[in-house]
Formats: structure tokens, sequence, C-alpha cells
């Protein structure tokens, strides 16, 4: 009787305040939203954000941490902090100088190269929980994070003196793991002394471009190793025949209103002599009967227009290829003119590629972090990025490009500790035909992996007698050292 | 050193603030009179721990004498307000009380962390709101001077405004504020409580559609005054309030449906009409390209909370000072970024708290006068709320609105002080004597009439 009287009065006053109560549902699903977006923000939106690179949080972490170091694989450490009474008095020190510049970056004047993508990794410590307590309770900083590279400091060093007075890139990497094994860019700058230079560096008038990784910034016109990727459609598009290719060489090649050149008159020849003599017009005559489309495709599934690597700055090499391409632009492209623009990490990378077996491998320049004693805390794995070519294609390729070093246009490559295989090329960049850039990308077994160069001379003039030596240099160093 | 102090305290305050929030739904289940006031004593104790923590790390690090006395200053104030405000109304809400108190420990450790004379002047402003607004219930206890109060302070507060638009100065891109000598002072911050008053004594007698028509005149007027010195945010504060306020009144759902029609086709014109709204919607899209412009509060808040995490980085230990003007707009960001986001979840739910204590003293009250001034009350204080923190963490447009309680600003202050001692009588019309007896007095009506009942029955 009793509860039934309050169960009246009860619904009486809930009826009396239905409209109050609507407001405070509507204002509380309208806190509790903001509520849940808070707690979704910062359980899973939060990492994401700290890793932007606009995060400037770790800019002030100095007062705690002592930057960590950058060492390459065989640790030598190629940046260091040297630190000071504060962290504004730290000094960076980059004890080759030029040697690395264009890998490690700077961190005087913003920060760029391995200094900026592993920004906050050596800002921040990974050290026990006690042994950062001990130094607080000191009033001592901790050691930031490690970063080890792939890099071997001798190759580099190696590399880089047989540059000589060139300026261009060397890449060498592993073709089974992608792994960047030296990478060279010349002219660079100092790191130590950026903020002293940076005004001449940064200069309009100073077209040299110190501050570019040419091995991955750098965009040329590829030349003759492009034939390396048109013998790669045309095999995939003719799997029967492609053994039968024959032509007859007499010195030139027109086709409509376009007459391509070559080096003196080849005589007959297949796929293979065609490939070690460097013969435009072989490779014309394959180009044109290629499917544009298909072969635009292949040119981006080998890696143009996209990002090749994670850690460093990069241009995307370019390839202006499609079904609807014109004859002119088509003839030029399938011997390595026309608009082709590529960058030397992406010519070794196909190189590489055929080394290893026709599996592209995605390519990285950072092994692993560590903390200050050495415990790893993140490890890069190689990773397969694609299956380009069957094992019989892959023989093939092989096939013509031991006959490029053997007995064609590149003897110069040749080691007495082991067969190397490559194709020569010599870029106009201008109407003048002085005015080449030389290039030579090769693949050689080495120890118990196969490396893969690609040796990029600019205005180094022909490819052949000036780049493929150094391959050759650079394969018995790499069997002499040891 | 400092360093590992600020780490440990950091455990400290989060505990002290998940243990105040925990204890501060509990006491809302309490019924025993000793046990409320022990629970009560609890939350205080709990809020000076807090206060302590956050301030022995801020005199570790300053090491000044004046953070000492800032520090000292502060707890006696605390102490005092409880026993005075308790003196003087017995029969207060004291989860609202302590809650007032948490607000204003966190700001003053915040803002003192940030910016040390910002922070004493703050201190100053609090004391002399606190002890102004002691009279405040005195104004609302008896109806009738209550109703005459509310005209007087709408129109004045009506005034104020329009006094403003035209001699105002610029502040971050909106007309606010008002120079006087060296006070500057933000009558859209008063207005919003005068603003309140003044539509629920308009329909205090009546509520068919000429006073609605009325109301929403005067409304418009406010609203228009404020979009014409470009306070958009204190905008929607005014029309969420009227909006609600005419649904409790009227009871018309046609009303809330229509009034939020109109309010998002008003949002929309706003959004062609007013370049810096376009700006404030492009940085809530995406704010990283424009983070070296106009999205720089935005980005700055979103990269120190993420940095803070959810124990955040301790105090001294994070940059909330990236953050441009975060004392006032963007306290919440700097809260979590070195206290935690715990307490932040923790903050938000103390004001949701607030708000729906707000509304259940509305109901219970039977005046409709007093009932609107309560729907109004907590409909500006939980869309304040909302605004603010809500355009911190990126969830809606930033408005640039101030937290109540927390952020830095005098009027901000009072205006939270007035709005909160309104509500304190409120309650005190609830649960006052009076109202207890006439409670009994009904109690016992129906007691013997039930008796009758059974007494004829026999």
């Amino acid at each position: 009787m009793k509860s039934n009287e309050e169960k009246e009065q009860r619904k009486k006053r809930l009826n009396e305040n239905k409209h109050i109560i609507t407001v405070g549902v509507i204002l509380g699903l309208l806190l509790g939203a903001m509520l849940g977006y808070f707690v979704w923000f910062m359980v899973s939106e939060r990492q994401e954000t700290m890793a932007r690179t606009e995060n400037n949080r770790y800019d002030s972490a100095g007062t705690r941490v002592i930057r960590g170091d950058i060492i390459t694989s065989d640790r030598v450490a190629i940046a260091y902090t040297q630190p000071g009474s504060t962290a504004d008095e730290d000094v960076r020190v980059y004890p080759f100088h030029e040697l690395f510049a264009p890998i490690s970056g700077y961190t005087a004047m913003g920060r760029t190269g391995l200094e900026g993508a592993y920004h906050r990794t050596m800002m921040t410590t990974s050290l026990n929980f006690m042994e950062v307590f001990r130094n607080d309770l000191l009033n001592q900083r901790s050691m930031g994070d490690r970063v080890v590279m792939t890099i071997d400091s001798d190759l580099q060093y190696y590399c880089y003196t047989l540059l000589g007075e060139y300026n261009g890139s060397i890449t060498v990497v592993d073709a089974e793991t992608g792994r960047i094994l030296a990478m060279v860019s010349k002219p660079t700058f100092d790191p130590n002394l950026v903020k002293e230079q940076w005004s001449e560096l940064v200069s309009e008038d100073n077209k040299s471009g110190n501050l570019l990784n040419r091995s991955t910034q750098g965009l040329y016109s590829p030349g003759s190793t492009f034939k390396i990727v048109t013998a790669i459609e045309y095999m995939r598009e003719n799997p029967e025949t492609y053994r039968d290719f024959s032509y007859t060489c007499n010195g030139s090649i027109t086709i409509g209103d376009h007459t391509v050149h070559c080096e003196g008159a080849h005589g007959t020849v297949n796929m293979e002599s065609a490939m070690a003599y460097s013969c435009n017009g072989a490779f014309v005559t394959m180009g044109m009967t290629l499917d544009r489309g298909k072969y635009g495709e292949l040119i981006k599934e080998l890696g143009f227009g996209s990002k090749l690597i994670d850690e460093l700055p990069s241009s995307k090499s370019t390839s202006t290829i499609n079904r609807g391409t014109d004859d002119f632009e088509m003839m030029q492209t399938v011997f390595g003119q026309g608009q082709t623009m590529e960058s030397p990490l992406q010519n070794v990378m196909i190189t590489a590629m055929i080394a290893n077996k026709g599996v592209m491998m995605k390519p990285f320049i950072v092994d692993h972090l560590e903390d200050a004693n050495g415990i790893v805390t993140e490890r890069t794995e190689p990773r397969e990025l694609k299956q380009i070519l069957t094992a019989e294609q892959v023989d093939y390729l092989n096939q013509l490009l031991t006959a490029t070093v053997n007995y064609g246009t590149s003897p110069q490559a040749q080691s007495p500790y082991c067969q190397v295989a490559g194709k020569s090329g010599t870029a106009q960049y201008s109407s003048s035909l002085e005015r080449t850039h030389a290039w030579f990308t090769a693949y050689a077994p080495a120890e118990d992996t196969t490396i893969a160069i690609t040796i990029m001379l600019e205005q180094g003039g022909h490819g052949s007698p000036n780049a493929a030596p150094l391959a050759s240099a650079i394969v018995n160093y790499l069997y002499e050292r040891d | 050193m400092n360093h590992i102090i600020a780490q440990v305290m950091k455990y400290l305050l989060v505990l002290t603030m998940v243990g105040y929030t925990a204890g501060s739904f509990q006491i809302l289940t309490v019924e025993n009179p000793h046990r409320m006031r022990y629970a009560f004593y609890r939350q205080v104790v709990l809020v000076l721990l807090f206060h302590a923590f956050g301030f022995s790390v801020i005199m570790l690090h300053e090491q000044t004498l004046e953070i000492l006395g800032m520090y000292l200053a502060e707890l006696l104030f605390m102490l005092l307000y409880v026993i005075i405000f308790r003196l003087a109304y017995r029969n207060c809400s004291r989860v609202i009380l302590s809650h007032v108190l948490m607000f204003l420990a966190i700001g003053f450790i915040m803002l003192t962390r940030i910016n040390t004379a910002q922070s004493l002047k703050q201190l100053m402003m609090v004391l002399v709101f606190a002890l102004i607004t002691l009279i405040v219930p005195q104004m609302f206890k008896k109806e009738k001077t209550a109703v005459v109060w509310s005209w007087i302070l709408g129109i004045f507060g009506l005034l104020l405004l329009m006094v403003v638009l035209v001699f105002s100065s610029r502040t971050y891109g909106a007309n606010l504020t008002l120079e006087l000598g060296v006070f500057s002072f933000q009558p859209s911050e008063f207005a919003k409580i005068s603003f309140v008053l003044l539509i629920a004594a308009m329909f205090r007698y009546k509520h068919n559609f000429g006073v609605v028509l009325l109301t929403g005149i005067v409304a418009l007027f406010h609203i228009l005054i404020l979009v014409a010195s470009t306070d958009l945010g204190g905008a929607m504060i005014y029309a969420f309030a009227y909006l609600f306020m005419v649904y409790v009144a009227t009871g018309r759902v046609f009303y809330l449906l229509g009034g939020t029609v109109v309010g998002a086709g008003a949002a929309a014109a706003a959004y062609f009409l007013f370049a810096h709204v376009r700006t404030r919607v492009a940085v809530w899209l995406d704010p990283w390209p424009l983070m070296s412009g106009k999205g720089n509060q935005v980005c700055n808040s979103l990269l120190g909370m993420a940095s803070g995490g959810f124990m955040g980085t301790g105090l001294y230990q994070g940059s909330p000072k990236l953050i441009p003007i975060v004392q006032k707009d963007f306290i919440f960001s700097a809260i979590v970024e070195e206290m935690g986001a715990i307490i932040g979840i923790c903050i938000i739910l103390i004001c949701v708290s607030c708000m729906l204590k707000f509304l259940q003293v509305a109901c219970r009250l039977k005046h409709p006068y007093y009932r609107l001034i309560g729907v109004g009350m907590a409909a500006v204080y939980g869309i304040q709320v909302f605004l603010s923190i809500g355009g911190n963490i990126k969830f809606i447009p930033a408005t640039g609105v101030t937290l109540p309680f927390v952020s830095y600003g005098g009027s901000s202050i009072g205006s939270t002080f007035i709005l909160f001692v309104v509500m304190q009588e409120l309650f005190i019309r609830n649960n006052g004597e009076e109202a207890r007896k006439e409670r009994l007095e009904l109690e016992i009506e129906r007691r013997e009439g039930a008796e009758e009942k059974a007494a004829q029955r026999k």
C-alpha cells in the first residue's frame, strides 16, 4: 500500500522533471562523447602524434639525456655528443667530417638525415629504471639510445676515396637483404661546420647541391643501364621466343622521322650481344614491339614513383611511360634517354633484384637501435617487396650482364676474384653529345652474399672507361681486405 | 634530484585525484549525516593533500619565499573559505563546495608552474570574489527580491555588453575586454549569469508563445552583440543555455529541435561570414600544415597531451609554455601534459558530476523561476566545459573559452564564483531548515491522512 503510493509519487516527480532530465541526458551525452574521444586519443592516437616530425617536445629532453650516438655496423661512432655542463653547451661531433654527412645529416640548423629521423630515439633513454634513477640521484644525465647503421665504415671510406675528384655517388647494397653497405655522395659538407657555413650552403649562387644526398635524392637520366628494364619487359612479353631475337645493326635505326644512332655498326646481334655491345638499334627494335601500358607498369613495379627508403629523405624516380606514350618518347626511353629520371638508389635496387634471384628487397640503412649498454631495442628485419623475375629470366639476364663484362663494352669491371656482371650507361643530360653522366651498375658474389653496386659520376663522361673500373675496384677491395 | 621528486609527486597527485573523484561519487550515496560530515572532511583533506603535493614540486624548483608565501596563503584561504561558508550557510551542498576547492587547487598549481606572477594575481582575484560572492545567497533568498535583482542584473549585463562593443580593446581576435586602469574586464563572462537570471525572471509567470517571443528577442540581442564582437564561443554558450531554458519552461520539444536547426544554420552562416571561423574549422580538420601559423595552439596542445600520456611528464618536466595563452584557453592540455591524462579524465568526471548535481538541484525545486535558473546555470557550465576541453583535445574547433575555476582570468573566476554560489543558494532552498520543516509537515499530514483512512476503514 505504502510502496504503491511512493511509486506513484516517484512517477509524478519523474513526470514533472522529464524535461530537466532530457537536458541532463543531452549535456551528459555531449560531455560523455568528449570524454570518450579524449580516452581514444590517448590510447590510439598518442603514439602517432608523438612520432610526428612536427614534434618539438624532445628539444627540451637534453636537460636529462645526452643525445645518443650514430655508429656504423663495425661500431665506429660517426656522430656523438661531447657533453658540456648543461645541454646548451653540448657539442655534436662528426669525427669523419664529410665522409658520412649525406647519411648522418646535421643538427645545427634544423635536423636532417638520421639526425632528423631518429631525433626522438637519440633523445630518449631505454636504460633500465634503476640506472636512470641512479643518474637522477647523482644529478647526472643519462645516455640516449644509439642508432646502429648497416654501413661498413671501411667500405664507406674506400668508396669515398675511390670517387676522388668526381662528383656523384656510389651505393653498395647487400642484394640478399637490402642492407646498404656504403652510400657516398659528393660534393657534400662538413656537418661540424654547418652553422658557420650555412649562408654559403643555402646561397642561391651555390649550384653544387652540397646538402643533397645524391644516392637517394639525385635524379638523373639512366642511360643504357635502363636497357635492363627494357630487356625484362621483352622477356616477359615474349617468353617463348626471346632467345631467338635477332637484329642487324648498320649504325643507326630510323622509325618515322626519328633516328637513333649506335656507336658503330654491330652487325647481326641477339639479345645477349645486343646487351653486351649496348646496341641501341636492337633495343629500339625490341622496345617498339612492347605493350606501352605494361612497360609503364613494370617501371612502376620496380619502384618508380614510390618512396624507396624510410630512414632518409629521398626523391621518387619518374617515368612518363603509359598506354598513350608516343613513338618518339618510347624510342628514347627504351635505351635510357627521354624523360625518365632515376635515382642511384633506384638503379641499384634493380640490379640487386636480379642478383637476388628476381626478388626485390626493401633497402634499409639502420640495422637496429640499442640503449647505451648495447641492448637492442628495435631491429630492422629484411623485407621482400616483390618477386619480379622467374628463375629462367634471372638466368638469362645473368648471361646478358656477364657477357657485357666478359667480352662486351665493359671489360674494365672484371675482377680476378670472381665473376662480375654489370651494365654501363652514358647519359646525355643536354643536347650536346659531349656532356654526359657516367653510370655503371654491377653485382658480384662477395663473402657469403651477393653485393650490388651503382656508380654514378656527374659529368663523368662514358660509363665503361670511367665508372666500370670503380666497380671492379670495390669488388677487389672486398676480397683483398680479409 | 628535483626530477625524482617530480616523478614521485606525479604518482601521488594522480592517486589523490583518483581518490577524490571516486570519493565525490561515493559521497552521493551517503545519507547518514555523521558519515556525510566525515566524507566531506575526507574530500577536503584530499584537496589539501593534492595542493600540497603540487606545491612541494613547485617550491623545490623555484626555491623562493614568494612561493612558500603563496602556498600558505592559498592553504589558509581554502581552510577559511570552507569554515566561513559552512558557518554562513550551514545547509549548503558540501559536494559542490569541495569541488570548488579542487578546481581552484588544480588551477593554483598549474598557474604557479606556468607563471608565478599571474598566479599571484589570480589568487588576489579569488580572494576578492570569494568574499564578495558570500552575500549573493542573501540576494536570492526571498523570491521577490531575487526577481528584482534578476531584472536589474539582467539589464545591467546587457548594457555592459553594449559598452564593450563600443569601447573594446581587441584580444586575440575577439572584442571581449574592457580596460579599466590596470584591470581588464570581460563583461561577457558576467553577462552570461545575468542573462540566465533575466530569462528565468521573464518566464516567471507565463510561458506562452508571447513570452517565448519576447525572451527570444532578448536572447537574440545578447547573441548578436557577442557575434558582433566576434566572441562566437560566448555566443554558443548563451544560445544553448537559452534553448534548454525555453525547452524546460514550455516543455515543448518543438523549441529544442527548431532551435537546433536555427543554431546549425547560424553556425553555417558564421562559417561563411567570418574568416576566423573558417581558419578555426580548418585547424580543427587538420592542424598540422598550419602549425607555424593559426594551428600553433592546437598542434602544441595535442603534442603536449601525447607526450604527457596517462601519468604525465611530472611538473616542470613538460613544455606547456609552447602553447600560446596556455593559462587561459588551453589550461586543460597543460594539466594533461604535466599531470597526466588520468587527472584529465578525473577533471572531466568532476565537471560532469557538478553539472548533474546542478540539474538535480533544479529537479527538486518547485518554483519554476528557481528551476529555470538551475537549468540555465547547469547548461552554461556544461557547455562551457564542453567548449573549453573539447577545443583543447580537438574534439570540436577551438573557441577560446576558459575552463571554469581552473583557467587564469579574473572575470572568469568572478562569474564562476557567482554561478556556483547561486547554485548553493538553490540547494539550500531545498535542504535548508524551512524546506525540511515544510517537508516534515507534509509527511505528517500524509501519515495522518493515512491513519484517518485506516480508522475509517475500521
